[in-house]
């Protein structure tokens, strides 16, 4: 079903914070064209992954790869394969959104402008342009960094939290636009606790707990999963299943 | 890239002139006037002191090369204190620097851009002191105008080195004390030195050199002028670029001009190469130690001793029982303490060191340091009372939702601040007192005005605080320069003023009843003024606490 070509590859990857491991021998393969949500609870190691994956941290050890490309050696030609959107947008106050956009062009040399007023208005906030980022809503800031993302057309699209802020229309509208990269053979990858929305989009689900990837399914797979004796048949329950505090005992 | 980067910071800055209102500028023009003035003053002063000196034979021009170069060393040293701490926000802990980490932006890039900036906010204000100083120092020696542009781009050479000896050191601190409460700490111990350096510098009494017939040994003296400060500091070649200049030594001028030239480019080379090789490991590191679980360190092994009391009740209690504990897990807020600790000894030293000699001088000055003391009080309460609403920021929505009454909130503010505030003002009225030996009368009456202008004063930065809090600020100086610190402080002055005005007429009739034993009745005219005081006193602090209170209340955007 998928195309096998590998867009994200994680072998080994662990993050410590001094003597915290964050996130512990991570190994993943994320294909082209693929929606791959990456599920936990909360401070289980979701937007440190992430952060690995934009470069954003640099592993303690382990490598991570994109398109083939290691992210160690060639940062600058990784990172112009990527958009992120952080979980929280932390954006210029006294730009307005328009010459923000401006300026993310002329970092990735994006010569056509008239792509911003495109993204703009797919995202509603053609009016607001001109205003300055410190009076926008916490929704506008994040619909401003989506524009930033998609802005030179990335092949992988990572987004942390994905939803937060968002009103019912533009959470609607992302999700086709999810649909609509899959189609173009373009990886996103998404960072959620939500259950209900990852289950509408996602091709693959990673559940990660702890910082130990427990497991990597299809949404199917997951739903008939056996766990111990128990056949679990909704995503909640298997999510808290795999999730739960390991007993000392 | 740098370009686009700088880019960012002018169309930034045009669109805050652009969103200005009336109000904005009329405080605007307000500071810019008071800061004309001041650079004026610092341009008198300066003109005076180094004609004097140039009138001195034989002597008056070491004297003057003297006293540049230990400004120019002074500068330095500041500058580069400045640049450490300028560097932690704007270089270590600024928070676009996740956003151009996920761009593609080179590392070096984005050091060298952050580098730029820390040199700008670390070096401006110096820029505009040492401004007034040049001027008077070329006026005075008839320079030609060509040294202008020379002196200019000297300058920004001197700021880059003195911009990257600050942020290596801050490299240095952070890769070796990655942490953030170990960072904190010793940002403490350099703010501690800095200060330090700051009061020893005032007790070495630079101004004798102004004075150098009380200088008995005149040819220790000439020695002393004869040695160039510091050689290998670039403190002394910008010294040297300047004087040789005027003196048309020419060659020695471009000598020490390529020094300059070549120590910088050698800096920002190195500054490149640690941009590449060691910014990014380092911003990770600094990461980890802040996600990292928090150890026990002094500051939360001080805090431990204070508890909170099982059987407190009351909410104005635990409230300031949640601003204690805060102040002592935040070690940045330690050096506040630091800075009043300085404030108070350099004051203090200022007032032995006055050559007064007769009863009435004493008396007089005592007076008038009723005005002086709560000038600094009003200073110090800008900084440390003003700001405490809009510190709290986002976080007031938890406390107007909690069932606390509002203007508690208030009360608590002032009592928390109000403390250091008191213990400040008794030293400085009660010692000051002491050094200028005045009698009993001003003794009494200054050190009661004093008390009264610290509660008024302590209370009503809370509700100006209150009335103007600023919640989107980037530090504490631009709460205090907001348009509500700046009218706090117009108002503070009035006030101050206003009282000095009133009780000089009681204390002038004390004076005269002594002096000449004449027969004055001075106890009603004492009377009438402490009921005027009074008055004045609970009418600011009524009403400013009325319109606070309506204020807090209705807060719609936090």
């Amino acid at each position: 079903m998928y195309n096998k070509e590998i867009a994200i590859q994680l072998t080994g990857v662990t993050k410590k914070f001094n003597n915290t491991v964050a996130v512990n021998n991570l190994n993943l393969e994320v294909y082209w064209g693929e929606i791959f949500v990456l599920l936990g609870p909360n401070g289980s190691g979701k937007t440190t992954t992430i952060k690995l994956i934009s470069g954003l941290l640099k592993p303690t050890s382990g490598k991570i790869y994109l398109n083939g490309i290691d992210l160690s050696l060639s940062p600058l030609q990784a990172k112009q394969m990527i958009g992120l959107i952080p979980d929280t947008p932390i954006l210029y106050p006294k730009l307005t959104g328009y010459e923000f956009l401006k300026f993310v062009a002329s970092v990735y040399k994006i010569k056509d402008l008239k792509r911003i007023n495109v993204l703009l208005e797919e995202f509603e906030l053609l009016d607001d342009a001109g205003k300055l980022i410190e009076s926008y809503s916490y929704g506008m800031k994040q619909k401003l960094i989506f524009c930033a993302a998609l802005l030179h057309e990335p092949r992988i699209l990572i987004i942390d939290e994905p939803f937060m802020g968002l009103d019912p229309k533009t959470i609607r509208y992302l999700i086709e636009l999810f649909s609509k990269l899959m189609k173009e053979n373009k990886t996103v990858f998404v960072s959620t606790h939500i259950l209900e929305l990852a289950e509408k989009f996602a091709t693959r689900v990673g559940i990660i707990n702890k910082g130990v990837l427990v497991s990597v399914n299809t949404i199917d797979e997951l739903k008939n999963k056996l766990i111990g004796n128990e056949r679990l048949t909704l995503l909640e329950d298997v999510f808290f299943k795999l999730t739960q505090p390991v007993s000392k005992n | 890239m740098l370009i686009q980067l700088l880019k960012i910071e002018l169309l930034s800055l045009r669109n805050t002139v652009k969103s200005m209102k009336l109000s904005n500028y009329i405080t605007s023009s307000i500071l810019f006037t008071v800061s004309c003035f001041f650079l004026l003053g610092i341009y008198m002063s300066f003109y005076r002191a180094l004609s004097h000196l140039e009138t001195l034979p034989f002597i008056g021009g070491f004297i003057t090369i003297k006293i540049i170069s230990i400004l120019f060393l002074s500068f330095f040293l500041m500058l580069i204190f400045s640049n450490i701490i300028t560097s932690l926000s704007t270089i270590f802990l600024a928070s676009d620097i996740e956003f151009l980490f996920s761009l593609p932006v080179r590392y070096e890039t984005v050091f060298l851009w952050k580098f730029l900036q820390t040199c700008f906010y670390a070096s401006w204000s110096i820029f505009l002191i040492l401004l007034p100083l040049i001027i008077a120092y070329n006026n005075i020696k008839k320079a030609s105008l060509l040294i202008y542009p020379l002196i200019l781009i000297s300058l920004i050479f001197f700021f880059a080195i003195t911009s990257f000896l600050g942020v290596l050191i801050n490299l240095l601190l952070l890769k070796f004390f990655p942490s953030k409460k170990l960072r904190d700490a010793m940002l403490v111990v350099f703010i501690f030195t800095g200060v330090a350096i700051c009061v020893i510098f005032r007790f070495l009494e630079p101004e004798r050199l102004l004075y150098p017939d009380k200088l008995y040994q005149i040819a220790q003296y000439i020695m002393f002028l004869e040695t160039p400060t510091v050689i290998y500091l670039p403190s002394w070649w910008i010294t040297a670029i300047i004087n040789s200049f005027i003196a048309k030594n020419y060659s020695e001028s471009i000598f020490y001009f390529v020094v300059l030239f070549l120590v910088t480019f050698f800096f920002i080379y190195i500054l490149w190469l640690l941009g590449k090789y060691n910014f990014f490991n380092l911003w990770d590191r600094i990461y980890c130690s802040q996600t990292a679980s928090k150890k026990e360190n002094i500051a939360t092994t001080m805090q431990k001793y204070i508890r909170y009391p099982s059987k407190a009740k009351n909410t104005l209690f635990s409230l300031l029982w949640k601003d204690i504990k805060i102040f002592l897990r935040d070690t940045t807020q330690w050096t506040q303490l630091l800075f009043l600790t300085a404030l108070i000894a350099v004051y203090l030293f200022n007032i032995y060191k006055l050559p007064l000699d007769n009863l009435y001088l004493k008396n007089l000055i005592g007076y008038l340091n009723i005005g002086l003391c709560g000038f600094v009080i009003s200073a110090v309460a800008l900084r440390l009372l003003f700001p405490m609403i809009s510190l709290e920021g986002k976080k007031l929505w938890f406390l107007r939702a909690v069932p606390i009454k509002t203007e508690t909130l208030i009360w608590e503010k002032f009592l928390f601040g109000a403390v250091p505030l008191v213990v400040l003002s008794t030293i400085i009225s009660v010692v000051s007192n002491i050094f200028l030996q005045t009698s009993q009368s001003i003794f009494i009456l200054s050190s009661v005005i004093i008390m009264v202008h610290t509660f008024v004063i302590a209370f009503f930065a809370v509700c100006m605080g209150t009335i103007y809090p600023k919640f989107d600020y980037k530090n504490i100086p631009a709460i205090e320069t907001s348009p509500g610190g700046i009218l706090f402080m117009i108002w503070s002055m009035f006030y101050i003023i206003f009282t000095v005005a009133l009780f000089a007429g009681p204390v002038y009739a004390s004076f005269i009843k002594q002096l000449f034993k004449k027969q004055i009745e001075v106890k009603n005219f004492y009377i009438f003024s402490s009921l005027i005081f009074s008055i004045i006193s609970v009418i600011i602090a009524i009403f400013s606490y009325k319109a606070a209170k309506k204020k807090l209340i209705n807060y719609e955007e936090i």
